[in-house]
């Protein structure tokens, strides 16, 4: 019982990593911008779930929309009058960018929210089902089901919209989605947009579980850097199948080999996967078809 | 009109001249020390950093007020020249050599941690500058025989101690010791180790978790099959909060249940939330101890109340620490009389005096001779209700709850 119990917290942890890593994976694959910001939005769609509990007193499910919607302005704003100024430029530039402006963003929570933890966590935390000896906490079922729902949204908005189909062909083939009619800098707005909007969606979600503190985005910068890598680029399904995976590989690791080398056995499948199939388990780099 | 801006620039530059030559001059005549600490203003260290700083500030403001530091007479101002080191102990140990060499400070405060402190001291060893740590205890910090940093907190050695004690004295007979995978966390679960054996309890699980780990139930888990009377954890305030939280969410039973650091913070008790209940922690600040004064901060109660003014929450012993850094040197420099570093270093090493902390007296190696220390147990279910010391038994303002109500009674 204690293999499945490692087994059923491995895939619960696997959708917290894949909420992390679906907006990262998609401005990667569409755009081929490592969006270094994206912890750091994800550290803003915490504090907005944080306000809303105290001010609101909205619970932080409740409050995804709400961190989805704000971020997503912020993340569409920001690639329109900044990035976009970028965009052509050689990949590093914009990794700088992102940079500057995730160090701008984490100093002006700092400034006006201060550098004390904070708590959003539901006064149901801890609570939970069992099944025998197995025991599912609520709040970790809901974070992986919200999780669920936000990959298969995403997945649903890129194969049945209009903007969607804009977005897959930009992703496909920039040039000849300009010759077709696409507004490519739309386009990279509103991808950007949905990247640091899902961002938010998961810094709600991680405000159920975790600490909240201005600096917190590194910790999940690292985490949806690898789960794109084992899933594969740009790929929504691949962001799901490298978080499952990531999930399950760092509970079984430190079930079998010790819990002090979590993080390196993740890293070393990562390395592993890189080697075998470069462009992850399910995922094919969309920008340079 | 050309002819009147010509001299009205003229005149306007004369007086920005006059002015800052005046100015400087006020600032020769008003003697001043400097001191030197990088910080984590930002980056993963940032409210731990915050704390350091906070409690250097409060120290430098409170002397002020007082006049400074008297040497030979004559009061010297307190001056604090503060960089952010990002949370990077890298860039905490190159911060600390330009402090050093080009800021030409006199006397080193350290940053948050062991692990920076301990990169650090190495500089300070290098330039002969005495560095005083407030908010670094492990005992690796100290024991490589130098002679320029000295350290405010209990070391980790003593971590954990009244825990065990009273672990022994409810017959506890095994206990599983965890810890996160950092040099804090390896040294106090070295000292439990020790403890184990001093107290005749037998060791039946021992082994570390990651520090950026976003799931602890594997450890939980195998610590629940050995099913232990005691879990000792070292952790710092984000895993230790979780490993609480996991525990409830898994309905992990262990009757004591210790925290070599954590739940005497309020923003643990506010992560753990209700999960926190019934779990014990050392303190080193007890503040309605009237007997630890000093003529700079005043009593522990008077630290804790000036410090709420300032920052707007009650601190806890780590903040307590990083003002005693301040203390020590204000108390050395005054004794050596002199701002010269080895006389102050001398002036450190053989310091026996009171403050707000208790005595202040270093051992040998530059580590605090040890002071009284309790154990604390959360008692309720409300973050803002601080624990109360339940051990050792002359000192216990309440019963200690033993053992931990289980989670589905709770």
């Amino acid at each position: 019982m204690l293999i499945l119990q490692v087994v059923i917290n491995g895939v619960i942890l696997g959708g917290f990593y894949a909420a992390i890593a679906v907006g990262f994976t998609l401005v990667w694959g569409v755009m081929n911008i490592i969006n270094v910001a994206h912890g750091t939005a994800l550290m803003a769609g915490a504090y907005v779930s944080y306000w809303a509990l105290v001010f609101l007193g909205l619970d932080p499910f409740l409050s995804i929309p709400l961190s989805f919607f704000i971020l997503y302005l912020g993340g569409f704003f920001a690639q329109k009058y900044l990035i976009n100024l970028i965009i052509k430029a050689p990949l590093f530039m914009t990794f700088i960018a992102t940079y500057g402006i995730s160090l701008i963003i984490e100093n002006l929570a700092l400034y006006f929210f201060g550098a004390e933890y904070r708590s959003a966590i539901p006064a149901y935390a801890g609570t939970g089902f069992t099944i025998g000896t197995l025991v599912i906490p609520y709040v970790r079922i809901g974070v992986l089901m919200v999780s669920l729902i936000l990959v298969f949204s995403l997945f649903l908005f890129l194969e049945r919209t209009k903007v969607g189909l804009a977005i897959r062909a930009t992703r496909m083939n920039r040039d000849a989605a300009k010759l077709m009619g696409v507004n490519i800098g739309k386009v990279y707005a509103v991808t950007f947009g949905i990247g640091v909007a899902m961002a938010g969606a998961a810094g709600s979600l991680m405000a159920t579980a975790f600490m909240i503190g201005p600096a917190m985005g590194g910790r999940y910068l690292l985490r949806a850097f690898v789960v794109c890598i084992l899933g594969g680029l740009g790929n929504v399904n691949g962001a799901l199948v490298g978080g499952l995976m990531f999930g399950l590989v760092e509970a079984l690791g430190a079930l079998f080999l010790g819990p002090g080398y979590q993080e390196s056995i993740s890293m070393g499948v990562m390395v592993l996967i890189l080697a075998i199939k470069p462009t992850g388990i399910i995922g094919r780099a969309y920008y340079d078809i | 009109m050309k002819i009147r801006m010509k001299v009205f620039f003229c005149v306007a530059v004369i007086f920005l001249a006059l002015g800052t030559y005046l100015s400087g001059i006020a600032l020769t005549q008003e003697k001043v020390i400097k001191f030197g600490a990088p910080i984590s203003i930002t980056g993963a260290w940032t409210r731990e950093g915050a704390s350091v700083k906070n409690a250097y500030e409060l120290w430098k403001t409170m002397a002020n007020q007082k006049g400074g530091i008297n040497i030979g007479g004559e009061k010297y101002k307190i001056d604090i020249r503060y960089y952010d080191d990002m949370s990077d102990t890298n860039t905490a140990v190159k911060l600390t050599e330009k402090l050093i060499t080009e800021d030409k400070i006199n006397f080193l405060l350290a940053p948050y941690g062991s692990g920076p402190a301990f990169a650090c001291s190495t500089i300070s060893e290098k330039y002969h500058v005495p560095m005083v740590c407030g908010q670094s205890s492990s005992y690796s910090v100290f024991s490589r025989g130098y002679k320029y940093v000295f350290g405010i907190m209990v070391d980790t050695r003593y971590y954990q101690k009244p825990a065990f004690e009273l672990a022994a004295s409810l017959r506890i007979k095994n206990v599983a010791i965890v810890y996160e995978n950092m040099i804090w966390g390896i040294d106090t679960a070295k000292a439990c180790q020790e403890h184990a054996k001093k107290n005749n309890l037998e060791l039946i699980f021992y082994d570390k978790f990651d520090s950026k780990a976003m799931d602890l139930s594997s450890i939980l888990l195998q610590i629940n099959a050995k099913k232990p009377e005691f879990l000792a954890v070292n952790s710092y305030l984000q895993q230790g909060a979780l490993l609480a939280r996991q525990m409830k969410d898994l309905k992990i039973n262990i009757p004591l249940v210790a925290f070599g650091y954590g739940p005497i913070e309020l923003s643990w008790r506010e992560n753990a939330k209700d999960a926190g209940l019934y779990m014990v922690s050392d303190t080193q600040l007890d503040v309605e101890n009237t007997t630890n004064r000093d003529r700079i901060i005043g009593t522990p109660a008077d630290f804790a109340k000036k410090y709420n003014e300032m920052f707007g929450y009650v601190p806890g012993h780590s903040e307590a620490n990083s003002a005693g850094c301040g203390i020590a040197f204000h108390l050395a420099i005054e004794k050596a009389g002199s701002l010269d570093p080895e006389k102050v270093r001398d002036a450190l090493a053989s310091l026996d005096e009171m403050s707000f902390l208790g005595r202040l007296k270093f051992d040998k190696d530059g580590s605090r001779l040890h002071q009284p220390q309790y154990a604390v147990q959360i008692q309720s279910a409300d973050p803002k209700v601080k624990p109360v010391v339940v051990y050792p038994p002359d000192s216990a303002k309440a019963k200690f709850i033993y053992p931990a109500v289980p989670w589905d009674r709770r």
